[in-house]
Formats: C-alpha cells, sequence, structure tokens
C-alpha cells in the first residue's frame, strides 16, 4: 500500500516536538518548513499593531519588548523587520541585531539581549541611552530582551537613569504616549485572546483537503479532531480553560499554546503510524485515544511530553471529567429515551463517530441498561463506566448546556466567580459577606458564625487548650468592596479581568494621622474558592496548602498598616465558644481603679 | 578548646554531648520550650546579652552574674491548679482558694465577678503552651507578654501521703501564706534543660564584636514581650501580685537566680550567622503572636543547624576559630519538595541524607571519646598504669549519671584488664577497645538524651517530615519557609531567586536546585537526573509564589521578598 500523509499534519507535529533544540529557536524551527497550503500562522495581535504605528511615525519611539521565552518577542522582531525592510529574516544566523534605515530615521532591531555578551549588551544599552538624551538624534531601538536580563545590565552599566524609566513602566504598564521610550511587558498578554484564530488556522478546511482518498478518512481521529475543534463553541470552551488558567495566575506563552493546541489536534501521531495502525486492526471500534477531549489533558501522552507541556500541567488544576455529576451522568445514560429538543440533543451528540468507536458506545450502553445479570457478572467494571470519563469531557465541549458545563469544571463556586467578574451588583454583596464569613473563619480557624465584620484575629497557634482568638482589628462590612476591575491598554491584549477586595481602614483609625490608605487585595480564583468553601462550612484542609500562606500574607498587611504599636488601649477583644457559637468577649482594666471589668 | 558561659569550677563532669555540643542540649525539652526558656533567661538578665560569663565579676556597670527565675506561683496557680489536676495537694488547694477569694475585689463588683474570673481564666489558659498532659507547676504559657514568662517548677511529692494528713489536719488553715508555696522548687532541669540558654549563649557569642546588633536584638524582643499584649500582661501581673501581695515574705527568701551552662569555641563564625539572623528576623511589623510563633520555628532552625555544624567530620576547634568551618563544616541538605510527584526519588534521597545527619552525630561523639583517650595515653608514661589512669580520667571526664552505668563501665575495665593481661599490650589496640567499650557503654545514653533532640526539633518545626513514622526526609513547611525568608530578607529588600537559594545553601546547606546541588557535589554522588533538582527548584518557586514572597519577571526571573 502507497503511503498516504498530509503534510499539514507534519507540519502541526513540528509544533509539537519538544526537544530542546526546538524549545531555543522555535520561531526558526518552524518557519523552516515548507509552506502549509493556507499560508502560515498569523496571529493578529495588538502589540504588533502597536509596535507598527509606533515606529510609522515620523518620530517614533524607542520601545523595548520583554517577556517569557515564548511569548513572541523574536515573532514580533520579524514582523517588523518585514513590514519596514520588506525582509523575511527565516534565519537570524549568528546576527542578533538588524538596521533598518527609514527617511531619516536609523532603526535597530535587538532580537534578543540575553544572547549578546555582557559587554555587547551594555554597549547596546548605552547606545538606546544617548540615542534617548541627544535632542536631535536619529537613532531608534527596538530591543527584545528579558526582564531579569535586562535589569542585570542596566545596574551593571551603571545607567540608572534609563532604570528607573524601565522600572517605572514595568510596574504600572507601559507609557503609551511616551516620545522617547516605551517598554512593554508581554508577560502580561492574556493568551487566551488568541486561542480561537490559532484554532481556526489549524482547522482551516483547505489544509484538511488533502485528506481525501486517505484509506482511513472516516475513521481517523484526528480528521475527526479538525472537524470538531472547527466548531465556534468547541473553541470558546477551549478559550475558557486558558481564561481559567489566568485566573490562577498562570500565564501561557503562545509558544506553549501552539504546542498544546497542535497537541490537541494531532495527539503527536504521525499520517504513516495512524494509517498502519488503524488498517492493521480493528483499532476504530475500541474506546479510541485521541480524540481532542482526551488530548486537551494529554491523557495519552507521555511522561516526557507531559513535563514540557506548561499548559498540561497547569491544566490538571481543572480535571473534567473525573467526577460525576448526576444530571451529566443520567444524561449520558438515559438521555436517548428523553423526549423532544434533549433527545435531539443525544442523538446529534451521540450519533456513531470515531470518538464513540462507531457504534460501540451505544452497545456498551445497552448492554448496560437491557442486558440483565450477565453484564454485571465477571468482577470487572462495565464496559459503559469506562465511557463516563471522557463522555463527561466530550459533553464539556460540545454539550449546549453552559451552566452544566460550568458545573464539570471541580471548582464549586466558579458561577458566583464568573458573575463577579461581571460586576453583578447582588452578586458583589452577597459574596462580599460569604469572603469575609471565609476570611474570619480562616483567620480564626475557627468556626465563626460572624458576618457584619471582618475579624482579624491573633492566637497561640500549638494551644493544648480551646483556643480564643483576640481580636486585632474588626472591619464592618461597609468598609469592605469586592470590585472586578480590567486593565485594557492599546499596547496589548489584556482580557483579564481582576477581582479585588478592598479593605478601607477601620472605625478605630479615622481622624489619626496614620496611613489611611485601603489594603487592595487581589482575589485569585483559588483564593476565591477557599475562602467560599470556608464559608460554606468546607474544612481548612482543601486547597490550604495553596492558600494558607496568602491569606497570612493579608493579614499580615492589614496589622502591619492598621495596628497601631502605642496604643494605650485598655481593653481587649476576644472569642469565645458559647453554647452554639464562638461570640466575641471584652475585657477591659482600668487604670485608675485597677479592676479588671466584664 | 575554648568554653564560652558559665565554667563550674568544682565539677568538669559532663555528659558526653555536651562536650561537642555544650551545655547542654537534651530530647526531653519540647520545641517551644527552646523559646520558652530562651525569653525567660533574656528577661531574667533584665534583656541584656553577655552576662553571667564570669560571676567573681563585681557588680559594677550593672553586670548581672545570675540571672533572675521567676516564679510567679499566683498566677500559675490560678490558671492551671484545679481539682482535676495530675497532683492535687491540700497546700495548693488552700492557696487557690485564697487567692480566689482577694481577686473577686479585683474585679468589677456585683455577682458578675466569679463570671468574669472564669473568663479571664480560660483566656490565659488559652495561651497553654505545653500540649502534653502535665502537672499544674510544668505548665507554661505562650509569652504572649513578659508577665506570662515563669521558670519551670516541682512540688516535692516526698513522704506525700504523711504529709497529706499532717497538714491538712493540723496547720493549713492557718498557715501563712508562703507556706503554702513550701515545698515547690525550681531548680530542675526537665523541661528547661538548657536548650533556651544555649540559644542565649550562642547570640552573645555572636555578638561580641558588634554591640550595635547586640543592643538591636534585646530591645526588639523587649519590645515584643510589652508592646502588643499589654492589657493581658496587665491583667496577669495584677492576678500574681494579688498573691504576692498576699504572701509578704517576711522571711527574707532569696530570689530564685540561676547560671547558664556554656558553649565550645566561642569564635565560631555560625554565631554570628545565628545573630544576624534573629537581627533581620525581628525587624518585622508582624502581629506579636504570629512573631513569636515564627521566632520559635527559627530558634529551632537555629539549633538543628549548630547540631550539624558541630557533627560535621570536618569539625575541629582549629576551623570553628579560624572560620574556615562555614565551608568545611556545611551540611548537604536535600530538600524534597516534589512529595512524591517525581514517584520518591528525591524523598528517598533526601530520606538518606537526614540519616546521614543521624549518623554524623554518632561518629563524632565515637571520635571524641577515641580522640580524649589518645591524647591522655600520650601522657601517661607507665604501660602498667595506663587502663587505671585513663578509667579514672574517663570518669572524670564523662558523667555516669547512674550507679548502673558506673558499675557497667568498671566491669569493662576489668574484662579489659584480663584480657590484656594474658597478650602483649598493644597500645592503639586497647585504646581502640577501650574506646568501642566506652562507646557502647555511654550509646544507650547518648542515644536516649541527645540524639533525639534534631529528630523532636526537626519534625516540629516542619523541617522533616512526615512528624510520625518511617524514613524521615527534608522539607521545607509554610512557617519555616515564612521564619527563613524573614530571617533573610530585610523589610524592603529583593533578592533573585538564584540568589536566595544560594544563600540558603551557602549559610544553611540546604539544597534544593540544580546549582546548590552541584554545588555540594551531590550531582556526581548520586547521579539522578539533574532534572529532579530543576522540578525541585520551579516546586520551591511556586510554594514562594502562592505565599505571596515573590515577584516573578519574565524568563524565570523571579524576586524573593517579604511579601
Amino acid at each position: 500500500m502507497a503511503s498516504f500523509a498530509n503534510l499539514f499534519v507534519s507540519y502541526l507535529n513540528r509544533y509539537t516536538t519538544t526537544s530542546s533544540d526546538h524549545e531555543a529557536v522555535f520561531d526558526e524551527f518552524i518557519s523552516q518548513a515548507p509552506e502549509p497550503k493556507a499560508g502560515p500562522l498569523r496571529i493578529d495581535t495588538t502589540i504588533e499593531n502597536f509596535v507598527r504605528n509606533r515606529f510609522a511615525q515620523p518620530t517614533p519611539p524607542s520601545i523595548i519588548l520583554t517577556g517569557n521565552a515564548g511569548d513572541g518577542k523574536t515573532y514580533l522582531c520579524r514582523q517588523i523587520i518585514h513590514a519596514f525592510a520588506g525582509k523575511d529574516i527565516t534565519s537570524w544566523g549568528d546576527d542578533t541585531e538588524f538596521r533598518i534605515d527609514r527617511d531619516a530615521i536609523q532603526l535597530h532591531v535587538v532580537k534578543d539581549l540575553s544572547e549578546m555578551s555582557d559587554t555587547a549588551g551594555m554597549d547596546q544599552l548605552h547606545q538606546l541611552n544617548a540615542a534617548m538624551i541627544a535632542t536631535n538624534s536619529t537613532e531608534r531601538y527596538l530591543i527584545a530582551a528579558n526582564e531579569g536580563r535586562l535589569r542585570a545590565l542596566l545596574t551593571a552599566a551603571h545607567l540608572d537613569d534609563l532604570y528607573e524609566a524601565v522600572n517605572t513602566q514595568l510596574l504600572q504598564g507601559p507609557d503609551q504616549n511616551n516620545q522617547r521610550l516605551i517598554v512593554v511587558n508581554l508577560n502580561r498578554v492574556t493568551t487566551s485572546s488568541y486561542v480561537t484564530q490559532a484554532l481556526r488556522w489549524m482547522t482551516d478546511p483547505v489544509h484538511w483537503e488533502d485528506c481525501e482518498g486517505c484509506p482511513i478518512l472516516d475513521r481517523c481521529p484526528i480528521r475527526f479532531n479538525a472537524t470538531r475543534l472547527r466548531e465556534e463553541q468547541v473553541q470558546q470552551r477551549v478559550t475558557l480553560l486558558y481564561r481559567l488558567l489566568e485566573h490562577l495566575d498562570v500565564h501561557v506563552t503562545i509558544r506553549d499554546m501552539l504546542m498544546h493546541l497542535a497537541y490537541t489536534l494531532t495527539g503527536g501521531q504521525s499520517c504513516d503510524d495512524l494509517i498502519g495502525t488503524v488498517m492493521r486492526s480493528n483499532w476504530s471500534y475500541t474506546r479510541t485515544p485521541l480524540v481532542y477531549y482526551e488530548n486537551v489533558w494529554a491523557l495519552q501522552a507521555d511522561a516526557s511530553f507531559r513535563r514540557k507541556a506548561v499548559v498540561v500541567q497547569q491544566l490538571e488544576r481543572f480535571p473534567v471529567g473525573q467526577h460525576s455529576l448526576f444530571a451529566v451522568d443520567n444524561f449520558i445514560i438515559n438521555g436517548h429515551e428523553h423526549d423532544g429538543q434533549e433527545a435531539q440533543e443525544y442523538v446529534h451528540l451521540f450519533a456513531p463517530a470515531v470518538d464513540l468507536g462507531q457504534r460501540l458506545f451505544a452497545q456498551d450502553r445497552d448492554d448496560y441498561l437491557r442486558g440483565g445479570a450477565p453484564a454485571f457478572q465477571n468482577d470487572n467494571e462495565h464496559e459503559l463506566l469506562k465511557w463516563l470519563p471522557r463522555c463527561r469531557r466530550k459533553l464539556f465541549f460540545e454539550g449546549n448546556d453552559s451552566d452544566q458545563m460550568i458545573r464539570l469544571i471541580p471548582f464549586l463556586f466558579l458561577p458566583d466567580y464568573q458573575c463577579l467578574l461581571n460586576n453583578e451588583w447582588s452578586a458583589l454583596e452577597r459574596c462580599k459577606r460569604d469572603i469575609v464569613l471565609g476570611l474570619n473563619r480562616a483567620f480564626a480557624q475557627l468556626y465563626i458564625t460572624e458576618d457584619d465584620n471582618l475579624f482579624v484575629t491573633a492566637q497561640y497557634l500549638h494551644t493544648a487548650e480551646q483556643p480564643q482568638p483576640l481580636v486585632r482589628l474588626k472591619f464592618p462590612i461597609e468598609s469592605l468592596w469586592l470590585t472586578a476591575e480590567a486593565h485594557q491598554t492599546i499596547a496589548y491584549d489584556d482580557d483579564r479581568i481582576n477581582l479585588q477586595l478592598i479593605i478601607g481602614p477601620p472605625p478605630a483609625m479615622y481622624g489619626t494621622h496614620q496611613s489611611t490608605e485601603p489594603v487592595r487585595w487581589r482575589l485569585n480564583l483559588l483564593l476565591f474558592e477557599y475562602l467560599m468553601r470556608l464559608a460554606h462550612g468546607g474544612t481548612y484542609d482543601v486547597l490550604g496548602d495553596e492558600c494558607g500562606l496568602a491569606i497570612r500574607q493579608l493579614k499580615d498587611e492589614l496589622i502591619g498598616r492598621f495596628v497601631r504599636e502605642d496604643t494605650q488601649e485598655a481593653a481587649i477583644e476576644f472569642f469565645v465558644a458559647d453554647q452554639r457559637r464562638y461570640t466575641v468577649r471584652r475585657l477591659r482594666f482600668d487604670s485608675t481603679t485597677g479592676r479588671i471589668q466584664g | 578548646m575554648q568554653r564560652y558561659g558559665h565554667i563550674d569550677e568544682s565539677t568538669d563532669t559532663y555528659p558526653l554531648a555536651a562536650w561537642i555540643w555544650g551545655h547542654r542540649l537534651r530530647t526531653g525539652q519540647h520545641w517551644i520550650e527552646y523559646l520558652l526558656e530562651f525569653l525567660n533567661v533574656l528577661a531574667g538578665f533584665e534583656y541584656q546579652f553577655g552576662q553571667g560569663l564570669d560571676l567573681d565579676s563585681p557588680p559594677e556597670n550593672g553586670y548581672l552574674t545570675h540571672y533572675k527565675r521567676f516564679t510567679r506561683l499566683g498566677l500559675r496557680r490560678f490558671i492551671f491548679y484545679d481539682e482535676r489536676d495530675k497532683s492535687t495537694n491540700p497546700r495548693d488547694d488552700e492557696a487557690t482558694e485564697r487567692l480566689r477569694k482577694h481577686l473577686v475585689q479585683i474585679v468589677e463588683t456585683g455577682e458578675h465577678a466569679d463570671h468574669i474570673l472564669h473568663e479571664v481564666r480560660t483566656l490565659l489558659r488559652s495561651f497553654s503552651a505545653i500540649e502534653e498532659d502535665r502537672s499544674w507547676y510544668a505548665k507554661s504559657l505562650f509569652p504572649a507578654h513578659e508577665a506570662f514568662l515563669f521558670w519551670e517548677a516541682r512540688r516535692k511529692q516526698k513522704g506525700k501521703r504523711s504529709g497529706k494528713t499532717q497538714i491538712a489536719s493540723i496547720r493549713i488553715d492557718d498557715a501563712e501564706p508562703f507556706e503554702l508555696d513550701k515545698g515547690v522548687t525550681f531548680t530542675d532541669r526537665n523541661s528547661f534543660a538548657r536548650g533556651g540558654e544555649l540559644y542565649y549563649l550562642i547570640l552573645s557569642a555572636g555578638t561580641e564584636q558588634n554591640p550595635q546588633l547586640r543592643s538591636h536584638l534585646a530591645d526588639r524582643l523587649k519590645a515584643l514581650l510589652h508592646t502588643q499584649n499589654h492589657v493581658l500582661g496587665t491583667i496577669a501581673e495584677t492576678i500574681d501580685s494579688t498573691w504576692s501581695t498576699l504572701r509578704q515574705d517576711t522571711n527574707g527568701e532569696q530570689p530564685h537566680r540561676g547560671t547558664v551552662g556554656w558553649i565550645p569555641d566561642p569564635e565560631c563564625p555560625l554565631y554570628r550567622l545565628i545573630a544576624e539572623d534573629l537581627g533581620t528576623f525581628l525587624d518585622n511589623h508582624l502581629d506579636s503572636l504570629e512573631c513569636l510563633d515564627l521566632l520559635a520555628h527559627l530558634i529551632c532552625f537555629h539549633i538543628l543547624q549548630y547540631i550539624y555544624h558541630r557533627a560535621h567530620p570536618a569539625s575541629t576547634t582549629e576551623r570553628h576559630t579560624n572560620g574556615f568551618c562555614r565551608d568545611a563544616c556545611r551540611p548537604a541538605l536535600l530538600i524534597d519538595l516534589l512529595d512524591q510527584r517525581d514517584n520518591g526519588v528525591l524523598r528517598a534521597q533526601s530520606a538518606n541524607f537526614f540519616r546521614e545527619q543521624e549518623q554524623y552525630q554518632i561518629d563524632r561523639a565515637r571520635s571524641y571519646v577515641f580522640e580524649q583517650l589518645a591524647r591522655w595515653a600520650l601522657n601517661i608514661p607507665d604501660d602498667h598504669q595506663l587502663l587505671d589512669e585513663l578509667a579514672t580520667r574517663v570518669e572524670q571526664h564523662f558523667s555516669f549519671r547512674t550507679k548502673q552505668s558506673r558499675d557497667s563501665h568498671r566491669q569493662l575495665v576489668e574484662r579489659l584488664r584480663t584480657k590484656y593481661e594474658t597478650q602483649s599490650l598493644n597500645q592503639p589496640k586497647l585504646l581502640r577497645d577501650y574506646c568501642d567499650a566506652i562507646f557502647q557503654n555511654a550509646e544507650s545514653e547518648f542515644e536516649r538524651n541527645f540524639l533525639g533532640v534534631h529528630r523532636t526539633l526537626a519534625k516540629a518545626i516542619g523541617f522533616v517530615a512526615p512528624r510520625k513514622g518511617q524514613n524521615a526526609r527534608f522539607v521545607l513547611g509554610d512557617n519555616l519557609l515564612k521564619a527563613l525568608v524573614l530571617a533573610n530578607l530585610g523589610p524592603n529588600e529583593q533578592m533573585r531567586l538564584g540568589e536566595f537559594l544560594e544563600r540558603l545553601y551557602l549559610r544553611y546547606g540546604l539544597v534544593i536546585g540544580l546549582g546548590e546541588a552541584s554545588a555540594a557535589n551531590l550531582v556526581n554522588r548520586l547521579r539522578i537526573n539533574t532534572e529532579y533538582y530543576e522540578r525541585n527548584r520551579t516546586a520551591f518557586l511556586n510554594k514562594l509564589q502562592r505565599a505571596g514572597l515573590v515577584t516573578q519577571y519574565s524568563d524565570a526571573t523571579a524576586l524573593v521578598h517579604r511579601g
């Protein structure tokens, strides 16, 4: 049999290769392959437009790009050279700098400061500095660098003013209208903004035309994946997973995203191997691995791929399909017997297809439902139960019911979190109360029921007796706010909305001279989940490992900012166990009479 | 070997471990009692370091030869003594009753008085520091305030039964209050086995050349015990002084005082490092209870460092004196942060390092015995006298606490004598045999009273896991990690992760990432895939990140800070 292959599959597999060479020069590695039919991947990014626009000005500023390896710094440099010099640089070779003469301006593109020697790097920065100081310099720079290296070189070169300028923009975001220097940190880009674009390109029908005539056309999981991932809803749900990672403060680089999405599509398989496997056995009538909803979590991948695939590691946080939801499982098993719309959806979802082993799933289901005793006779789990986790994952991407889909993600309070991000007023008020309660419980390590005030408490943690946490600070609930804030900028894509808990100074501090700046505490999805669970009766150990120190950090900050050291306060408040709940008690020492008062 | 502290001229007999790790550390001391004893000693010296070294020093310039032992019998009876106590005594029943009667007068009048007293009592009791079931006099409070500090006490139980009836029937009702306190002594050293004193001496030695740091430490610790919980402190003081006023000690009883032990090799740079750490650590704005809790962790961590430092095979007085010990005696403590995510590879390796530390301590003890014997043997010219002379010196040098151990020492000397009477004398062989025999004899004492120290402390502070069970390995618990960050980075300081890891290695021998593993020569020694170290480092970074102790910049440039 003549070998048959869609070249685009091997093109995609270049993204998933995990050798270390490949990591170092990813961009070049990809671009050296023959161009695919629908053209190479072009992700339309705000940053690219921004940099182009700035350089198109008559007197452009210099721009420094910082970011992780894989954030697309080199790619961006290439695009700028292409745009202004009309040159395609597929291989940089040993050159790290490229000069473009445009009108009276000399634009120096430095693709990576880290690849230069210390002296050469410092030299570049000195030149940049000189160009910035001189009133009529015609030299401009586009410098890509990782931040650590940049800071180190600036310090070593004693360029204090430049360091300060860079530092300010790194901390506060880019100064978009600066005429001399703009610093953009690509680390802040939300990569989830590009998932749809990348998937559209990967599943572009033009790329898959070559499959016609393939002997396993109707049995091929890769082709199946391409078809499903082309659907808008599926793309949105993949994007959702990326969004969620961003809410755990995980920054995914574009390179990591491409590696993951390409793997999701191909499962790391080549056409040759796959055709061989499928032709040789009745493999297509099993629970086919390699379908996209398994590949998203790389469930079949070998350990070395999992270690390199950052997204896969992070997605372990969202193990969709591992826990049972009655409504979902019921639908999977009994859905075909319902009426109306639900049945229609069922037929659409569970029609024989590659991912269901054609009719295998339906057979196993019928055996489970009607097989009688023999179906359960051997000690093994019934075949249908093995289908369940994957069918749940399938529903996560393909099911219509978005409420149910959200509940498949094992974060119980995700729906609330999403309401908050939309700034829904009622949710803000309700959740604020829960957060206060959760914090009270987290601070005191007791099942406090009070939620009108936030109590910052201190106690001896290893006491042998019933603990009675001392109240250090008390904030009425009115002095707290929950807000959702976006940080959009014209310089790059940042679609993330941050949830913040703002804690104003306690009433005891009104009218004093001390700082009354409120404390702003960023509440990511994990902390939110932890506190909400505590408020709803959860125990301290679930997520405690991840959240314990962060909560203490908040406590330290509140105490550091608001507790007055020189206080002459003569009273002390503390929690005591009072029948069925904990209540606050107060003791006073009256120094004039020398008596203790209740 | 030079010693730093108070050297008792009348005796120079100490347990084997004391000759290596100072006088002294003992397994029985609870981890939190290192903090309690240390603060007791410091407050007893009126918050001055470097005191109590020279007992003959004239009392000018405010130099203190002894520290004061706080008794606070009124307070501790009020808090801990009741009918459920392990060792009730009619005297204490009576004393508690009388104190309560008077206390009613210092609380708000009215029928609430009892209720308020009860509330005060449970509040104070919630600071109970010791989890074990002990008698009231052996319990202690977590030092939220100086007024919560008191020294270990014991009520003599000799002739308890007869004494009880006698006192109960005849004298107790009209006994003077101070008589009720009789029979309570403050000289036992069960819980305050001198571990806290040792820490006091370490800080004193470490700040000999740095008066500024010395007073910084003293000031901050004093503030820690006074500033934040002053209401609690005042209440505790009021209760205690009610009893002492009642007592009106007319017999001119001497105040209870104590003297410090000693530490070896006062020039050792480790002492300066510990003092530096503490100086940085105390520069914080944490809640005082949190700060004290972390301080307890830090103290135990420092004590562990001290044990490992001196147990190192390269540890010699010369190196401790000329400062080369910092590099020569750095331990290699491989920390496992992967927690089985690597199928236990690092866990197993880390467990080996824990066992290695234990073995080092045993080896050190053994070589100490051998070196001593060899040194003494040099000065004994007469071969016939050799064994007897050695035996005398051994008994003078190493304390055999029980009659049993003394007897067994004599027996082993006799056995050696018989053995060497029949064959020609081979001095080195005899020394080796004698050394083995002594060590076997001392081993059980050494193991029981000393070897457990590092195990107990390391587990208590989350430096070793699991708390119970086999395969102990080095880890970094949240509290310990936080204490270490505070001890190494000042309030507004930042440090690159790489530097921070290097610093943890250089200062404490903690091995986390690949850089430290190669510096400690583990890469060649263990021959495990270097990727494990990388993952370990990432796990450490994640831990810091979750704690908000790090700001991550691009390309693994992460800056560690206090948050």
